[in-house]
């Protein structure tokens, strides 16, 4: 009996070196990684408990005085880079994000040639048509022209999920957010030309698409309004 | 015997060992770009996750909200101001939210309401409202708003000799600052923050402003 023990030790030996030649970690199903800070693949790390965390974010404690010639010069600077935000110049927006409500600049344009959408990788001339179940959106047009079509269906209609762009980058996405939804193009909607100055509002659940007229593009301020507790998170 | 019963030691042995290994759950993988841009062709998005249509009528997370889209065209906007910049200079008072369709804008969360402010400020104008945020859209002439800072002469806004709480008015500011307003421009008010517009221009200022609950807060208070 006692000459039998060596050969289990050696056979766990060549066992475990075995394993480690096919390739490392082995893959299980139903098994769940252990929590490290590095976070799982796509997601951020996880946030560490804290006691009492602040209502996120606070409000901001000044007034912030968006000027019509400020937005005047920025859609000039974006048309002039086409749309490219890395070659942005001129004055930026200072967006604000509160628990409650947020406000940021929108510029689109209509690409040159079909390319995968924004969200839901459908090859097109536009982005995609947006679909948000906890936020109400009212846009300001600012700058340029196009379409804003409204109601109706998002045929294609995806969850939303993150990151943007990942056809391009190769990364798989793997974090899908509740509550908002992707696609195009828009089924029996309202098309409304817009043009600079003009105001929409977009209650919750109500699919909006925007359209934009080629050279000119479309710049607007979108005011997102938090219908509840609903994560700032996955407001876009 | 003997020797069957040491292979079947070391099989075991081996299956022993193999286990040891730390196990990992199935996780996302890096992979190759499924779209190749010089080909146009589409992509691959292995985990897009179709999304059923709503059922009509679902109204799960926003009850008490509009079930369509509103729109309101510059040319509108324009004359609503107009209208309103006209009865002034013919000495008459209208009630500005009839100055433009669908207004005023009520909902669960927000609400939206047109200003006249006339080209002399009307007394205790200054108001501090501590229940919501205001986002201001000028929609005509020209003005001043002077906010933060301290309000002066501050109490608490009483009508029919009932106080409402969190609504404050006051003479003035001091220590504010100024903002010189014209028309497209937007502003992003504080809850809490004393303001007061006033406008020198023929026709006076006409502005929209969205009021933001901050949440919990009864509309009955918001003034």
């Amino acid at each position: 009996m006692k000459s039998l023990v060596p050969l289990l030790f050696i056979g766990m030996i060549v066992g475990y070196s075995g394993a480690l030649l096919a390739g490392g970690a082995r893959a299980s199903v139903g098994a769940q990684p252990a929590q490290t800070n590095q976070g799982r693949q796509g997601m951020p790390p996880p946030i560490p408990p804290t006691a009492n965390p602040p209502l996120y974010p606070d409000p901001p404690a000044q007034v912030i005085h968006w000027t019509s010639e400020d937005m005047r010069k920025i859609y000039e600077a974006r048309v002039a880079a086409k749309g490219n935000a890395a070659a942005e110049a001129g004055p930026r927006f200072p967006g604000v994000s509160t628990r409650t409500y947020g406000a940021n600049l929108f510029f689109r344009v209509k690409f040159d040639s079909p390319k995968p959408a924004n969200r839901s990788g459908i090859v097109s001339l536009v982005d995609d048509a947006d679909q948000h179940e906890g936020v109400t959106d009212f846009y300001v047009m600012t700058g340029g022209s196009g379409q804003m079509v409204t109601d109706g269906v998002i045929e294609n209609r995806q969850y939303g999920h993150n990151p943007r762009g990942s056809a391009e980058t190769g990364a798989k996405t793997t974090v899908v957010f509740p509550g908002e939804f992707n696609g195009q193009p828009i089924r029996d909607g309202h098309t409304y030309d817009v043009t600079n100055g003009d105001w929409l509002a977009i209650p919750p659940g109500v699919p909006h698409w925007p359209g934009y007229n080629p050279g000119v593009g479309l710049m607007y301020v979108g005011v997102k309004i938090n219908i509840g507790q609903y994560g700032t998170n996955v407001m876009y | 015997m003997l020797v069957f019963g040491r292979v079947a030691v070391v099989v075991i042995g081996v299956l022993a060992g193999y286990s040891l290994l730390p196990v990992r759950a199935l996780v996302a993988q890096p992979q190759k770009p499924s779209y190749d841009p010089k080909r146009g062709q589409a992509p691959v998005w292995e985990t897009a996750v179709p999304a059923p249509p709503l059922s009509p009528g679902a109204r799960t997370l926003w009850p008490n909200q509009p079930s369509q889209a509103t729109y309101w065209s510059i040319q509108d906007i324009h004359k609503a101001h107009q209208v309103l910049a006209d009865a002034e200079s013919a000495g008459r008072t209208i009630e500005p939210n009839t100055a433009l369709h669908d207004f005023p804008y009520w909902t669960r969360t927000h609400s939206m309401f047109i200003y006249h402010t006339p080209r002399k400020p009307a007394a205790n104008s200054t108001q501090q409202h501590m229940g919501y945020a205001q986002v201001v859209v000028v929609m005509g002439g020209s003005g001043t708003l002077v906010a933060g800072g301290r309000i002066h002469n501050a109490h608490v806004l009483t009508e029919s000799g009932q106080q409402i709480p969190g609504e404050l008015r006051g003479s003035s500011i001091d220590d504010g600052k100024t903002y010189r307003l014209t028309v497209g421009d937007m502003l992003s008010i504080p809850p809490n923050t004393p303001a007061q517009f006033s406008s020198e221009a023929p026709g006076g200022l006409t502005y929209m402003v969205m009021k933001v609950n901050a949440m919990l807060y009864p509309w009955d208070l918001i003034r």
